[in-house]
């Protein structure tokens, strides 16, 4: 038995340096990020800057979900910053997980127009908006032309049976629905005269992309010829020489998607981690973003000249272009839509 | 005995249908363009380049393989005392006690992440790796102990009662003649704990901290934002190190699992 | 020691358990929805045929194996499904069997097929995808049992004049049932908690139990639903495996009587 003993003992022994020792106070940022490109961007475009000038520490930690990171430590969080998704922020706050700001904490803000705030009831901001993408429909260039998507209507159209690929229930509630509800004359919060139109969609579609690395696999093959899809994810991919995706504006508009720099409640450093979401929409931080393909909100930024040339259009024409819905509201009844979107995908034959 | 026709063509059948998805993956890392895509419309290293350079993806590999392997040998050695004690256990104590051994096993994995999770924040575990350790100490542990317990039923008990007759001490009886017996059981004990441990991520990655990730919960969170084939690169340069690994080791230790058990107790 | 062991993994099996104290008045709620009934037995069906298809193909692979020389070159062929993570071997999938993918693109070279066969994002997929992960859990546990058999019984029914198909039905089958049984378990039960290839490969519609509880928990963060969920699932799984179990303790009887 002694063998055994001994190799219980070392085991344990080898294992005590992962212990994590008590948290020294010191101040620092621990941020939850999406990985591969976008935590890149964080730790090089705002991590190392924010540390030069402040000499505040940030480590960037790369999860394939922050915001579920944060529901499942259910107030006990580790990271004290996450960057997520405008609604899965309004989300978490629906649940108290999200830490509340009153806009003069932020004093940046103002250079956002407040269209784009997330804000509760109360009229407490809920993180800073730091930059946006917008939601059209993403086509593989040999099969369609921008002219076959007009309007989101044509996405129902019979000849894309089986051709269309869409999200998965938990973006399809709070983005295509809200999309289809508008096209259909309905608002954000009265949606049901969205569900038929999103029901035809679903109907052509032959699958339901889980990832981003999927669809752009999906679309670059030819597997599926259009997709609601995420305005970064195809410039990101043009940008890199495959030409074979582009994305298009339907007449009715897109979505702002916005995504929130959040402080998880119950964090440590909630001072440092207000200092860090203020910093964040310094105009040359939002040049950085850019060239990531995630486009500034705030109005004091002027992009260089060969990124406008990437959209065919100016920025605000963007910004005009596309509709930003009041997250806050819609992530109020994302439970029961997300029921109800796989509802009508089950029902779409 | 010679095997039938039948058998063969089955046999060649699944052996290429098995490795199938590998060569599309190792084919695709050589690719140099920036999705993934089968034929690679070149070839390219590229992205082998890119992984053998970048600290993280070495980095979170060694964790895995560093967490995969002390996990696969102490949840062998558990297991192996819990199946010794279990055998002369009273039956119903034996049914209960290897009910909560497998459980993990009845359990989706997302749900056990969570209940991990909660179980970790009350020990101020959580984002260590001792945590992780702890939790897939847990999940392996069905998968060590069924393999074992099976070899365990199956083996000759006089022979090694025999041994003890002739003079040998109950340890020496275990060591010598037991657990050479069990080695099929063992083997695969071990083999099936690592590769648990070191492919799990559903549990994983909601119990990873600021200071550390695993292999897979990296290539997942990549895959959230980008379709690089950096990540068949990983895939390939950790296929080629494993296959190689179970190669090596069982031309010098003798795995065990394809020894027949004659054999063993003959020479 | 053993049983200190034994009260150790007991001890954390325990914390598991206790964290699922919750969301008893659910569980009508479920039962009674629809899309969940559907979900549920889809689940079935497909652990089901994944298992049955894992022992009718694993067997004639195992029997290959434990009578070959070349083993060893074989069984890492055989693992090769683990060497790559989960998720990157699903992307060799969708390569495979895409409409534009090589198994299509065969098929329509040698004529066989007009259009190309929808195949991915299909139940089928599904099916396919989960065979080829747990037919090596199979093989494995058949292997085990057929090299812990002793030769000389085979050799000795074949001098006794038996055929080769009469001494495999009423020697080798028979005595490889605990490896085939405990296989047969093992895939059950993993196939019903199945995640991410359901997920991957599957379409809209081909949601399984373990999929839903996923998304109940990282979409939804209803935990308490999620848990319900487990339990469901937990009892469907039991229900499955445990005719598998006392066929298995029945056959033990009559072989350790002989």
């Amino acid at each position: 038995m002694k063998r055994r003993d001994f190799l219980k003992g070392s085991a344990f022994l080898a294992s005590a340096p992962f212990i994590v020792p008590a948290r020294a106070a010191d101040e620092k940022i621990v941020m939850g990020c999406w990985g591969g490109g976008t935590a890149r961007m964080w730790r090089d475009a705002f991590g190392k800057p924010f540390t030069a000038e402040r000499k505040i520490p940030v480590t960037v930690v790369e999860l394939p979900d922050p915001t579920a990171a944060v529901a499942a430590a259910q107030g006990k969080p580790q990271y004290n910053a996450i960057i997520a998704a405008s609604f899965q922020g309004a989300s978490l706050a629906h649940r108290g997980l999200i830490e509340e700001f009153d806009p003069a904490e932020l004093p940046n803000l103002k250079n956002i127009p407040e269209q784009y705030w997330i804000k509760n009831p109360a009229g407490k901001v809920l993180g800073m908006p730091v930059y946006f993408i917008y939601y059209g429909v993403a086509f593989n260039t040999s099969q369609c032309k921008p002219a076959d998507f007009g309007s989101w209507k044509d996405l129902a159209a019979p000849r894309w049976k089986g051709q269309l690929s869409i999200t998965r229930p938990i973006f399809l509630a709070p983005y295509d629905l809200t999309i289809c509800s508008k096209v259909m004359g309905g608002t954000e919060v009265d949606i049901k005269p969205g569900i038929p139109l999103l029901r035809d969609i679903a109907r052509n579609a032959a699958s339901a992309y889980t990832s981003m690395a999927s669809l752009q696999q999906q679309l670059a093959q030819g597997e599926v010829v259009a997709a609601p899809f995420y305005s970064s994810q195809v410039q990101l991919l043009r940008r890199t020489g495959e030409l074979g995706v582009d994305i298009t504006i339907p007449k009715e508009g897109g979505l702002v998607l916005s995504y929130i720099l959040a402080v998880p409640k119950g964090s440590e450093n909630r001072d440092a981690a207000a200092r860090f979401l203020n910093d964040s929409i310094a105009p040359s931080k939002q040049i950085d973003a850019a060239r990531n393909a995630y486009l500034p909100l705030s109005t004091n930024v002027t992009l260089p000249e060969d990124l406008s040339k990437d959209y065919g259009m100016t920025i605000e024409e963007v910004r005009g272009r596309n509709w930003s819905p009041d997250w806050y509201a819609v992530a109020g009844e994302i439970e029961e839509r997300m029921r109800l979107v796989e509802r009508i995908a089950d029902e779409a034959r | 005995m010679k095997t039938s026709p039948t058998v063969r063509i089955v046999a060649a059948a699944l052996l290429i249908f098995l490795p199938a998805p590998l060569l599309i993956v190792i084919g695709a890392s050589f690719s140099p363009g920036s999705i993934l895509s089968f034929p690679p419309p070149g070839l390219s290293l590229r992205w082998y380049r890119t992984v053998l350079g970048e600290d993280d993806w070495i980095i979170a590999f060694a964790t895995s393989a560093g967490i995969g392997v002390v996990a696969a040998v102490v949840t062998t050695l558990i297991a192996l005392g819990a199946a010794l004690a279990l055998e002369r256990a009273p039956p119903r104590i034996r049914s209960s006690a290897e009910l909560l051994i497998l459980a993990p096993l009845l359990f989706p994995h997302a749900a056990l992440g969570i209940a991990f999770l909660s179980c970790l924040v009350t020990l101020r575990l959580n984002g260590s790796m001792l945590g992780v350790f702890i939790s897939h100490l847990v999940l392996c542990a069905p998968f060590a102990y069924r393999p074992i317990a099976l070899s365990l039923n199956q083996i000759d008990r006089s022979i090694s009662e025999a041994a003890m007759i002739l003079g040998a001490s109950s340890r020496q009886a275990v060591t010598s003649v037991l657990i050479p017996m069990l080695r099929p059981g063992l083997s695969a004990a071990l083999m099936f704990s690592f590769i648990i441990s070191f492919d799990e991520v559903t549990v994983t990655m909601f119990l990873v901290g600021p200071e550390f990730t695993t292999l897979p919960v990296k290539i997942y969170s990549h895959l959230a934002d980008s379709a690089d084939p950096v990540v068949a690169a990983i895939s390939t340069i950790l296929i080629v190190m494993t296959s190689g690994i179970i190669l090596i080791l069982d031309r010098v230790v003798g795995l065990g699992i394809f020894v027949d058990i004659e054999e063993d107790a003959r020479g | 020691m053993g049983v200190l062991l034994v009260v150790f993994a007991a001890g954390i099996a325990g914390l598991v358990y206790s964290s699922f104290e919750r969301g008893a008045s659910l569980y009508l709620d479920l039962l009674r929805d629809a899309g969940i009934r559907a979900v549920l037995i889809r689940t079935i069906v497909i652990s089901a045929v994944t298992t049955l298809i894992c022992a009718v193909l694993g067997y004639p692979l195992a029997l290959f194996l434990a009578r070959s020389r070349n083993r060893n070159l074989w069984l890492v062929l055989v693992i090769s499904p683990w060497l790559v993570s989960i998720v990157v071997r699903t992307f060799g999938w969708m390569v495979l069997l895409g409409s534009r993918g090589v198994v299509n693109a065969t098929l329509q070279a040698i004529g066989a097929v007009g259009p190309p066969l929808r195949i991915l994002f299909t139940p089928t997929a599904v099916v396919l995808g989960l065979v080829h992960i747990f037919l090596p859990f199979m093989v494995i546990a058949i292997l085990s049992s057929l090299l812990q058999m002793d030769k000389r019984l085979e050799e000795a029914s074949q001098i006794l004049g038996g055929s080769r198909w009469q001494t495999f039905r009423c020697v080798t089958l028979p005595l490889s049932v605990p490896g085939l049984m405990g296989g047969c378990s093992l895939v059950l039960l993993m196939a019903t908690g199945s995640i991410v290839t359901p997920l991957l490969l599957g379409g809209l519609r081909d949601r399984m139990l373990g999929t839903q509880i996923y998304s109940e928990i990282f979409q939804v963060f209803n935990f308490q639903r999620a848990s319900a969920m487990a339990v469901i699932l937990l009892f469907v799984a039991l229900l499955m495996v445990a005719p598998l179990r006392f066929a298995e303790g029945r056959i033990r009887k009559r072989l350790g009587a002989t």
